[in-house]
């Protein structure tokens, strides 16, 4: 239900926002998630799909991950069914075609985990999210980039787990 | 219409909501698949010969095995178990699983939890009251089998008044038991096999040479209310189980016990090397297993004015100290009866001499040895004077005045930390380097250390020592 608050403000901000310079943008991505607890950690595959809003200084995005390859621990098997961001990027300004994105946001992250003769079990951690990426432009095609993030999705006592991601950008 | 002061009260909002959204208690279940994943478990039990009774004020530790996912292994567990006791219980257990038991008679359920896996046990806390030991275990042996020159731990079992199983000594009584073993046939001329030592409430039994000892393990009985000693025959395997020559020497910092072994070592004088002696052993099924048995080893050494060898703290390993350079000694180890007189071997056995096996009998007795090379100390530093003026390697020293001769002292900080005077040292060298298209300056006597100043200009003296060079430059006026 934060998700969606959150997401609803995104709206707002992007709907009442100024136009000028202003492109909305699609972003398409395999990602590497990284579930790390004290005792184990397990590397799940997710595909990574990012809507968002961009001006020269900063970009606004909704991303949407869902798993694709489960990960395995001994007789433990982890699966990542969804995890709902919302997502401010601060872009420095930097001379050149590569930009570099300083990333600040929330998330929601759904894990799913199997163990034999233990009952099924489906836990949602929500927190702070915060990371870095870059992106760079092709020359060909100006609206297409090549962008690449590190981002720690939820960050808490016992469990951290964050999510690397190369992927296609394309600015309409 | 300016949005920018809406977009930064949006994100300071937005960071300090979600600054508190971590839920440590959502983690637990996360956490605990993997604690039991990581270390492949499919269930816990207590280990198989778990008491069951605990006399009444006493301690008792307990601990849990994991069966892994084949079914078939076993891992002794030792983090992140959560125990417990029955509700009502008036015994207590800390989380390391050591029992308290209540001032009374009382059935309790003691349960260990890990992870999403549990056992639980019945734990009855008996007022019964010692009788006395009845049979020992040796820890962690194959049909309470030791070889000799291992240590094993003995584990006390008891009789108790009204109940019919053996159970091992409570807590309290342990501590009060005296242990004394003694060869079996008695006081003869041949040494100890073997001795206890009692640390706090544990007693380790450590083997010397082959044959039968007998323990005695004296205990106040609260049934018949006075000392009791009982006597226990202990076999110790002969060499048969210690393999053709499975005795070597290594050095202390190795870690690889099995691919280890010197045959010579070198130290300087009053430094020290650590040796330690390793057997080589074999389980049941045959495989070898190799064991640092250096505090129940006999060692010995030829020439101890050479070098001189005694035991670190723990017994671990042993210490030679160098002497006298460019000299050697011989440092033995050996496993078993020696021809050499020994008195007591509760402290360890040294001796001043060499050691040999008595009968040369493989099963009675293996030994070894090692060369210990005493090296020349290495030179740190000189320090060289000229006439009385001190000089620094390869700097120009102005003297006030030409004098007739120029004598040098030479000393030399050694890696020993000490200083020797070695101008008179037949190994030190000197050499004039005589200066390029200029007449000489000074040229040697008959002594060494002494030169004649036969001109004005720089003089420059080569001295070397142990590999190590020192220039001496003096300007003559």
């Amino acid at each position: 239900m934060k998700s969606l608050f959150y997401f609803k403000c995104l709206l707002i901000l992007v709907m009442a926002s100024p136009t000028l310079h202003a492109q909305y943008y699609l972003e398409l991505s395999p990602a590497l998630m990284n579930v790390d607890t004290t005792e184990g950690t397990t590397k799940p595959w997710l595909v990574d799909i990012r809507l968002g809003y961009s001006k020269p200084q900063y970009q606004l995005e909704l991303a949407v991950m869902s798993g694709v390859a489960d990960d395995s621990l001994n007789q433990l098997t982890v699966n990542v069914p969804s995890v709902t961001s919302l997502f401010y990027h601060y872009l420095p300004p930097i001379n050149g075609s590569l930009k570099l994105h300083l990333i600040l946001g929330a998330s929601q992250v759904k894990v799913d985990s199997t163990y034999p003769g233990i009952a099924d079990l489906s836990d949602s951690f929500y927190g702070m999210s915060y990371g870095i990426g870059m992106e760079e432009s092709f020359k060909s095609l100006p609206q297409l980039k090549l962008s690449l993030d590190w981002i720690q999705l939820y960050r808490g006592d016992q469990i951290n787990i964050n999510t690397t991601s190369l992927g296609i950008h394309y600015e309409f | 219409m300016n949005f920018e002061p809406l977009y930064k009260i949006f994100l300071t909002g937005f960071v300090f909501t979600l600054l508190s959204c971590s839920d440590p208690d959502n983690e637990t279940n996360l956490v605990n698949l993997n604690a039991m994943a990581s270390l492949d478990l499919v269930s816990i039990d207590f280990p198989e010969h778990t008491e069951t009774t605990v006399s009444v004020n006493s301690v008792a530790d307990f601990s849990i095995e994991g069966i892994k996912s084949n079914g078939v292994d076993k891992i002794t567990i030792t983090d992140d178990i959560d125990w417990s006791l029955s509700v009502g219980a008036a015994s207590s257990i800390d989380q390391q699983g050591r029992l308290s038991a209540a001032v009374n008679d009382e059935l309790i359920t003691l349960t260990a939890t890990f992870g999403y896996l549990s056992a639980s046990k019945e734990i009855q806390v008996s007022s019964a009251k010692f009788d006395r030991v009845v049979r020992l275990e040796l820890q962690d042996t194959e049909n309470s089998v030791i070889n000799m020159c291992q240590s094993k731990t003995i584990q006390p079992f008891a009789h108790y008044e009204g109940e019919v199983e053996d159970r091992t000594v409570d807590s309290n009584t342990i501590k009060t038991i005296e242990w004394t073993a003694t060869n079996e046939e008695g006081i003869t001329s041949e040494a100890q096999r073997a001795y206890i030592e009692k640390l706090d409430s544990q007693a380790t039994l450590h083997t010397r040479a082959a044959g039968n000892i007998v323990i005695h393990a004296a205990a106040y009985s609260q049934v018949t209310e006075e000392n009791l000693t009982e006597d226990f025959t202990q076999a110790i395997s002969s060499a048969d189980s210690v393999d053709d020559h499975g005795i070597k020497i290594c050095l202390s910092s190795d870690t690889n016990l099995s691919s280890c072994g010197v045959s010579s070592v070198n130290v300087e004088q009053d430094a020290v090397i650590s040796l330690m002696a390793v057997g080589k052993y074999k389980y049941a099924d045959g495989t070898d297993f190799y064991e640092n048995i250096s505090r129940n080893s006999q060692w010995g050494i030829s020439n101890p004015d050479n070098a001189s060898i005694e035991f670190s703290s723990d017994r671990q390993q042993l210490d030679v100290t160098g002497a006298i350079e460019e000299y050697r000694a011989t440092v033995y180890a050996a496993c078993g009866n020696i021809d050499q007189t020994i008195v007591d071997i509760t402290q360890g056995v040294i001796l001043d001499s060499e050691l040999s096996c008595v009968n040369s009998s493989e099963t009675e007795c293996l030994d070894t040895s090692v060369i210990v090379n005493i090296d020349k100390l290495s030179v740190l530093s000189f320090e060289v004077s000229a006439n009385d003026i001190a000089l620094t390697d390869n700097v120009s020293q102005l003297l006030e005045s030409k004098p007739d001769e120029i004598s040098l002292i030479v000393n030399a900080n050694l890696s020993n930390d000490t200083q020797r005077d070695i101008t008179q040292d037949d190994t030190l060298d000197f050499f004039i380097i005589d200066p390029v298209d200029q007449p000489a300056v000074i040229e040697q006597t008959s002594i060494n250390w002494v030169f004649t100043v036969i001109g004005s200009g720089t003089a420059k003296i080569q001295l070397v020592y142990r590999g190590e060079e020192f220039i001496a430059v003096i300007e003559v006026p």
